[in-house]
């Protein structure tokens, strides 16, 4: 099955809401984001890979319909296998989204496919899973 | 440690957009929300708590600033003890998000009190002691 195992925010401050979740709610960083669509941090309560990202661009900022630098901004599942999921997904009415930084992604060991869904929400698939999500 | 539990998306149509994750992504059911706040439903990846919410008013959509009645909306911690969350969470900047519907000692439905708070964006923060319908107990 799916699995939920990333929540990414939007900021413009990266360092101080990525404290905010270390010191007030006990997360750890896993991990710096520097990639051609944000820069930011990869934070885990050891299970769920939070995202706080500075977008640096319209395009990856974009969701919902507009653009969103702050706030609560997408979600994703870890899926076991890419083509299944997405011929699922896409069944169930979402809407394949291209995205820049493909291959940057790639590189890293971590290729999302990102979605459109209801109420135009932004939804994940990855196979590979975000960095410290168990 | 405090975990993450509980992702609340807003929706004007909770029929369609549950069915949407429980057909697309294979979630599952695990009850039906009808509130002072909200209706729709739970849904469960088997772990974490995902809420699909029609919001009855302004002070239960209200988010980041403004009511969002469509849109992913706020996530939530399961936290071991509630007195030693909140202060942490405090001590750490956020503001006691007061409510109307959720007020200090949280809004009792289904066996689960949230307390909600405001973080760095305005980003809207659930506490709770006793989880979200359909997440595991770990």
């Amino acid at each position: 099955m799916a699995r939920i195992k990333h929540i990414a925010l939007a900021t413009q401050d990266p360092e101080a809401t990525a404290k905010f979740y270390i010191d007030g709610l006990g997360l750890k960083e896993v991990g710096k984001v520097n990639s051609p669509t944000a820069e930011g941090y990869y934070l885990t309560d050891g299970y769920i890979n939070l995202a706080i990202l500075k977008f640096k661009f319209d395009d990856p900022a974009t969701t919902e319909g507009e653009l969103r630098y702050t706030g609560i901004h997408h979600f994703g599942f870890k899926v076991e296998d890419m083509d299944e999921a997405r011929a699922k997904i896409e069944g169930a009415g979402a809407v394949h989204r291209p995205y820049p930084g493909t291959e940057a992604m790639e590189a890293r060991g971590n290729v999302e496919v990102k979605f459109s869904g209801p109420d135009g929400v932004t939804v994940d698939l990855s196979e590979t899973g975000w960095a410290g999500a168990s | 440690m405090a975990r993450i539990k509980h992702i609340a998306i807003a929706t004007q149509d909770p029929e369609a957009t549950a069915k949407f994750y429980v057909e697309g992504l294979g979630l599952e059911i695990a009850g039906k929300v009808n509130s002072v706040a909200a209706e729709g439903y739970y849904l469960t990846d088997g772990y974490i708590n995902l809420a699909v919410l029609k919001f009855k008013n302004d002070d239960a959509a209200d988010t980041e600033g403004a009511p969002r009645y469509t849109g992913i909306h706020h996530f939530g911690f399961k936290v071991d003890g509630m007195e030693e969350a909140q202060e942490q969470i405090l001590s750490a900047g956020a503001t006691k998000k007061q409510s109307a519907i959720t007020d200090a000692n949280g809004h009792a439905r289904t066996g689960n009190v949230e307390v909600k708070f405001t973080g760095p964006d305005g980003i809207t923060v659930d506490l709770s002691e006793t989880g979200w319908a359909g997440t595991s107990k770990d």
